[in-house]
């Protein structure tokens, strides 16, 4: 039954792969990744009557995953901050991440849909067009600004395929 | 096969407490729907009383216009027009007026026009200007070494002036507009949002803008070889008023279907120059 429980753990395993994967390169920590994608599955279950029927229910989770691990950033920007628990190597890869967090949280909501999907959820643009209810050449065009916009922030050096991260 | 189990107990037991979590997060939520429901019920049986005390004891409670009982869906649209529905500027009546975002206050009440209270939901503005886009190319039916034009144009409102043009073709056609300057330009240094504080709730009506009538060409010689259908599709988007709050920041699209014939011979160069004319 579509919205049902059943269904929930049928698709749960994608679900918290797909999340998982997001959250990693978003956080570059598995373990935190892994608390992301729980909560976010916690809050698409929550949900799961009106999910359950989307079409692209892939993005919408991408969007709470997203969401969370930006908050998760913040908190991150704080350990930066006071330089609680943090190693050089760690701190190095912790700068990082909060200036992408930064640099998501700076674009407008459409054109950070629109990397998070295409770049960081592995989405076809056809698949991000669908899924924002935008045409693929809209679509094209958020990537292209949100780049540019990014590449402001981070330095022109910036990939938008995130190897960095 | 321990091993397997294993695995399994801890995706099972992974699943049960997302799952009781999303139960907590749903019970929170239905507690706060409860909550907001009984205060608003409060609030109109407060307002009943206080009508019917202010009425000589007859009751009237005035609902709120929905936007989707304003007047028909504006359908005027074509191939080469996007419209984000707006006011119909020519006869004064209003055509469609967008619904805002999900949650949005529908009231009509001035409190909520141009406010920062954030009891009026959220920010959006209204109604939503509208633009229109072309696409034309010359000559209709180029052959093999022809030079074609391909003419976009826009009218519509802006504070900034159209900050971009973009071409694609899924085409493999070796006749690219997009290689010789059908690219995004851009004035970075106005497409950053201005600071709001304090934010915006509510409808808020558009800021001041100009007419738009903008004509943006380029041209390029066909060089071939041609696939076996000859036909090349194009889109063309421009984007107008690139600043993130500006409610004419829009990117209006066009397509249009380039027919071209093939010829005994072919060139292997590419040319184009691109004019500009704003209106």
């Amino acid at each position: 039954m579509v919205g049902g429980d059943e269904s929930f753990e049928a698709d749960f395993d994608e679900m918290f792969r797909r999340a998982q994967r997001l959250a990693c390169r978003l956080l570059g920590d598995p373990s935190r990744a892994d608390d992301v994608a729980a909560e976010a599955l916690a809050r698409t279950y929550a949900h799961w009557r009106k999910v359950a029927g989307y079409e692209h229910r892939e993005a919408w989770i991408a969007r709470v995953v997203t969401n969370l691990a930006i908050d998760e950033m913040a908190r991150l920007r704080r350990s930066v901050v006071t330089g609680e628990h943090l190693t050089d190597e760690v701190s190095e890869g912790a700068v990082l991440r909060v200036a992408l967090a930064q640099a998501l949280r700076s674009l407008p909501r459409r054109q950070r849909d629109a990397v998070v999907l295409r770049y960081l959820a592995d989405l076809d643009e056809a698949h991000v067009a669908a899924a924002l209810g935008v045409s693929a050449g809209t679509v094209k065009t958020h990537l292209h600004r949100a780049v540019a916009r990014m590449r402001s922030t981070l330095g022109p050096g910036f990939d938008p395929s995130f190897t960095e991260f | 096969m321990d091993e397997h189990n294993e695995i399994g107990r801890t995706r099972d037991a992974l699943v049960q407490s997302v799952m009781a979590r999303g139960r907590t997060l749903r019970r929170r939520r239905y507690a706060v729907l409860s909550a907001t429901a009984l205060a608003v019920t409060a609030l109109v049986a407060g307002g009943i009383a206080v009508a019917a005390h202010d009425d000589g004891g007859k009751v009237r409670v005035d609902s709120p216009v929905s936007p989707s009982s304003a007047g028909p869906v504006d359908s005027t649209t074509s191939t080469t027009t996007t419209t984000p529905p707006a006011t119909d500027s020519t006869t004064g009546s209003v055509v469609t007026q967008p619904s805002g975002p999900p949650g949005a206050s529908t009231t009509t009440d001035d409190r909520c026009h141009n406010s920062y209270d954030p009891a009026c939901g959220p920010f959006h503005w209204a109604p939503v200007p509208q633009s229109t886009i072309s696409v034309v190319f010359s000559p209709a039916r180029p052959v093999v070494g022809d030079t074609v034009t391909m003419m976009v144009t826009v009218d519509g409102l802006t504070m900034l002036g159209p900050s971009g043009v973009r071409c694609d073709s899924n085409s493999q056609f070796p006749f690219a507009f997009d290689d010789v300057g059908c690219t995004w330009t851009y004035h970075y240094s106005l497409c950053f949002p201005p600071p709001q504080d304090p934010p915006r709730y509510g409808l808020w009506d558009p800021p001041p803008a100009s007419p738009l009538h903008w004509v943006w060409s380029v041209r390029s010689v066909v060089t071939g070889p041609i696939p076996p259908s000859g036909n090349v599709p194009w889109d063309v988007g421009v984007e107008l008023d690139c600043r993130a709050d500006s409610p004419y920041q829009q990117i209006p699209e066009a397509s249009g279907v380039l027919h071209v014939d093939p010829a005994p011979s072919t060139s292997t160069s590419t040319t184009a120059t691109t004019t500009t004319t704003t209106g």
